[in-house]
């Protein structure tokens, strides 16, 4: 077996998990090695060399996959704003509720202690339903996060390029 | 030399001046014009430009009219302002660094 099928073999296991970007990064990387040792070999090195300096400059499998997992990453302020507008909704939501329990258990013929101008029972079930919809909006965005960080989880392992020149 | 944080302003104005090309291209061109200054792990490259691909700076497309599936990449016009502001950024920078440090010394040339 070649260094570069050994190269790709492994580089293939480090990408375990990363799915269609895992794949296509292997087929890049076969491309791209097979044409730099073509070159060396057009340089007059042989076969075994120049398949040796085409692995050389690709950089460890590990290194590779390791980048092409941080590139998959959710970005981190998208990620922030998607969970404080979660945890808010949810709040705001769940905080109106609990409010509204309370004060229908401490006055349960008493709507107006609800908030300002809520008179009438059909008010109350309006602000009741709209708090529960806001709640579970901030649940559905938790939860849609969650998979969302699930699924880049798949494709990362920690952030940023370790990216250096050799010299 | 610590290429974090450059490298994409780097492949954007590789992309904008070479125009579309595969990645191996990409980052030979990118040797040859820094004088061998980065030398980069060539394997890390590849991930950059799948990242500058998603946040829509770059598009690719495979290319089948080689003897194996190669992909191509190409400036967005995301790209080339993303890269216009890059490089005035980047020059700004320098300009401050160059003010601060002051000319270089015959010892450092040499």
């Amino acid at each position: 077996m070649s260094e570069i099928e050994r190269y790709l073999d492994e580089l293939f296991d480090q990408l375990a998990g990363t799915g269609a970007a895992g794949r296509r990064a292997l087929l890049e990387a076969e491309y791209h090695l097979r044409a730099v040792a073509a070159d060396a070999m057009a340089r007059g090195l042989p076969q075994d060399q120049a398949e040796h300096e085409a692995v050389g400059r690709f950089g460890p499998p590990a290194l590779v996959a390791r980048t092409l997992r941080s590139a998959g990453r959710l970005n981190r302020g998208v990620s922030t704003a998607w969970l404080l507008a979660g945890l808010a909704a949810c709040g705001f939501g769940v905080a109106y509720l609990l409010s509204a329990w309370w004060h229908t258990w401490q006055t349960p013929n008493c709507y107006v202690a609800l908030a300002y101008g809520c008179y009438t029972t059909g008010m109350l079930v309006a602000r009741i339903t709209t708090a529960t919809t806001i709640a579970a909006a901030g649940a559905a965005l938790l939860f849609g996060r969650w998979l969302a960080v699930r699924g880049a989880a798949l494709t990362s392992s920690r952030r940023g390029f370790a990216l250096r020149s050799r010299r | 030399m610590d290429l974090r944080g450059h490298l994409d302003l780097m492949l954007l104005a590789t992309l904008r001046d070479d125009g579309p090309a595969h990645g191996y291209a990409i980052i030979a061109s990118l040797r040859e014009r820094s004088l061998g200054a980065f030398d980069l792990p060539e394997g890390t490259v590849y991930p950059a430009l799948y990242r500058l691909e998603r946040d829509g700076l770059v598009g690719s497309e495979w290319d089948a009219s080689a003897a194996r599936r190669r992909r191509v990449y190409s400036l967005t016009p995301a790209g080339a302002r993303a890269l216009a502001a890059k490089r005035r950024d980047w020059r700004d920078f320098a300009r401050g660094m160059r003010a601060v440090l002051g000319p270089g010394t015959a010892e450092e040339a040499g």
